[in-house]
């Protein structure tokens, strides 16, 4: 659906004039009327056409059906896994172009350096908030707030990965933390 | 992940070498001290050891990531 909206549209469908206002020739413009099952989609995409036009697909979400479709749709893909080892061990479907990643960082010049900017920034954590964001990154239905925040997570609070339906990607990621046996503090840490 | 340039560097190469990694956003733009370290120490880095190109491929994303342009058309027959 993506691909005949940006295909649909002539590239010369609108055009920077001298004046610098857009020129639009609505004959250029082509409808998209689709009714399938899933989508009801009507009417031209109206947003310029792009220089290259298809955008660059990315595919992101780890449930099955996103795989499936990022293996055959996306360009780039973009996934997690916190283990270098555990990245190397999944790999890399064939054929797919690009994997990305998102990259936080916390640069310093020397190591002492980056050890300070380190203890500041987990100082500035508002671990209240924190629990909040933690129980959410498990799936939002766990109440943390009671919990000790030096001990590790009761392994009977953790959600079963299947039992959650949205972003599991995300709670396999904090389930495998909790299991390693990180505490609460350095669990928010991470979230 | 925490560490100075040179590190941080050899933490994106280890991925990019065994062929895990190949698009990387960067955060921290925005904190100017952070980003004169991302802008000055960790590009550069990069760029040293060829991980990154110095310069850009082309006018847009697609071509900057050497990914195939088809016209129109052609994409219409594929799609």
């Amino acid at each position: 659906m993506v691909n005949a909206l940006y295909d649909a549209n002539e590239r010369d469908a609108a055009q920077r004039r001298s004046s610098g206002a857009i020129g639009v020739d609505p004959r250029k413009f082509h409808r998209v009327d689709y009714k399938g099952r899933h989508f009801d989609v009507q009417g031209p995409l109206d947003v310029p056409p792009l220089p290259q036009g298809r955008p660059v697909q990315f595919q992101a979400g780890q449930s099955d059906p996103g795989i499936t479709v990022g293996a055959r749709y996306a360009e780039v893909v973009y996934t997690s896994q916190p283990k270098l080892e555990d990245a190397i061990a999944f790999g890399r479907a064939n054929g797919l172009s690009f994997i990305m990643n998102s990259f936080h960082s916390v640069i310093g010049e020397s190591d002492a350096d980056v050890a300070r900017r380190l203890k500041e920034k987990h100082e500035r954590i508002d671990y209240e908030q924190g629990r909040l964001k933690l129980a959410d990154m498990l799936g939002g239905e766990i109440d943390l707030s009671d919990l000790p925040l030096d001990k590790p997570l009761p392994e009977t609070l953790l959600p079963e990965v299947s039992s959650v339906n949205r972003r599991r990607g995300r709670v396999d990621v904090f389930r495998r933390y909790a299991q390693q046996g990180l505490t609460l503090r350095e669990l928010i840490i991470h979230a | 992940m925490a560490g100075t340039p040179e590190q941080l560097a050899d933490a994106i190469e280890e991925r990019y070498r065994h062929g895990i990694l190949d698009v990387l956003s960067l955060h921290g733009f925005g904190n100017p001290d952070q980003e004169d370290l991302l802008v000055n120490g960790l590009l550069p880095e990069l760029r040293r050891r060829a991980t990154i190109d110095t310069d850009c491929l082309g006018d847009d994303f697609r071509s900057n990531l050497e990914l195939p342009s088809a016209s129109v058309a052609e994409m219409r027959k594929t799609a």
